[in-house]
C-alpha cells in the first residue's frame, strides 16, 4: 500500500471511529424486538376429546393427559389443573435503557434511563387449560377445555 | 473542489461501515436444565393398590414436591370467620391425601441481538411426574407427562 492510499484508509478510520464505535454498541438500543415464549407441556384437544364425564376414571385423566400442573384438593374430591402458556411480543422502538443495562452492573443508570424510550409494542399472552374435577369415587365429575394458543396472534 | 464532509463520496465509504453495524450483535444458544431425571424403569415398578408412600420414595427418590391441602391455613380461616365461643372442625380425610411430584424442565432458548433486529425465543417443558395415594397410603394412580420430548 502506498503513502496515499495509507493516509486516506487512515483518515477514514479516523473520522468514522467514534461513529463505528456508536453502532457497534446500539444494537438493542433502537430495534425491533421480537419474543416468543412458551411455557407447559403441549395439550392436544385429541387427548381431552377422551375423557367423558361420569364414565372417565382418574386413571383415565392420568393416563391421556399425564401430569397435572395443579392440584386442589376438597372434601368431595380433587381438582386437576394442565395449562400451556404462550407469550408473543413485537416491539419497535427506542429504549436506551436497554444498551445501558448492558454494561451497568448495579442497574443505577439503566433504572433511571427507563423512562427514556418510545416503544411501540404488540403483547400477546394465552393459553390451552383443561380442569378436570374427580370425585371422591375417582369417577370424572366434570371437563372443561379451553384451546387459545393456536390463536394467538403473531404479529 | 467539494470539500463538504456529506458529499456524495464520503457517503458512499459509509455504507459499508453501516453494513457492518448492521452484523453487529450477537447470536446464543441455551440449555437451561432443572429438576433430577425421573427414573422411568422403577415407575414401572409402581402398582396401583400396592405400592406405597415408602416403597414410591425408594424407588424413585425424593420428590420435588409434596402436595397437600395446609391443614394449618384451613383451620385459621374458619377460625377467622367464626365468631362464637366453641368451634368443632370436622376434617374429611380425604384432604390429608397426597400428591408426590418428580419434575425435569428443560428451556431452550434463542436469541439474536442485532443492530436493528432482535429475536428471543424461549420453550420451556418439563417431563412431570405425579403418584397419587389413597388415605392408607397406598398408589392409586401415576400421572407421566413427557414434555421434554416435545422440544
Amino acid at each position: 500500500m502506498d503513502a496515499r492510499t495509507q493516509g486516506t484508509v487512515s483518515l477514514f478510520f479516523q473520522r468514522n471511529t467514534a461513529l463505528f464505535l456508536c453502532l457497534l454498541f446500539l444494537p438493542g438500543c433502537i430495534s425491533v424486538t421480537m419474543i416468543r415464549h412458551r411455557r407447559g407441556n403441549e395439550i392436544t384437544p385429541e387427548k381431552v376429546a377422551v375423557i367423558h364425564s361420569a364414565e372417565s376414571t382418574l386413571d383415565d385423566v392420568l393416563e391421556n393427559l399425564g401430569a397435572p400442573i395443579e392440584y386442589q384438593r376438597h372434601t368431595d374430591g380433587l381438582i386437576l389443573v394442565y395449562r400451556t402458556r404462550a407469550h408473543n411480543v413485537a416491539e419497535y422502538g427506542i429504549d436506551v435503557g436497554r444498551l445501558v443495562s448492558w454494561t451497568d452492573q448495579g442497574q443505577t443508570y439503566s433504572s433511571l434511563l427507563n423512562n427514556l424510550k418510545f416503544i411501540y409494542g404488540n403483547y400477546a399472552t394465552d393459553e390451552d387449560r383443561v380442569v378436570v374435577i374427580i370425585g371422591n369415587d375417582q369417577l370424572v365429575k366434570g371437563i372443561a377445555y379451553r384451546g387459545a394458543i393456536n390463536d394467538l396472534q403473531k404479529f | 473542489m467539494n470539500t463538504h464532509p456529506l458529499n456524495l463520496r464520503n457517503l458512499l465509504k459509509l455504507i459499508p461501515l453501516f453494513s457492518l453495524a448492521l452484523l453487529t450483535g450477537c447470536v446464543g444458544i441455551g440449555r437451561n436444565y432443572e429438576g433430577n431425571d425421573v427414573l422411568l424403569d422403577a415407575l414401572a415398578k409402581i402398582e396401583k393398590g400396592k405400592t406405597t408412600r415408602a416403597e414410591v420414595l425408594e424407588l424413585l427418590g425424593a420428590p420435588l414436591r409434596v402436595d397437600k391441602v395446609n391443614i394449618t391455613a384451613l383451620t385459621e380461616q374458619s377460625l377467622a370467620r367464626y365468631e362464637g365461643e366453641k368451634l368443632t372442625l370436622q376434617i374429611d380425610p380425604a384432604l390429608f391425601d397426597e400428591i408426590y411430584v418428580y419434575e425435569r424442565k428443560q428451556t431452550n432458548t434463542f436469541f439474536v441481538f442485532t443492530f436493528l433486529f432482535n429475536y428471543y425465543r424461549s420453550d420451556e417443558r418439563s417431563d412431570r411426574l405425579a403418584v397419587f395415594f389413597d388415605r392408607d397410603g397406598k398408589v392409586i394412580g401415576t400421572g407421566w407427562t413427557p414434555g421434554r420430548k416435545e422440544l
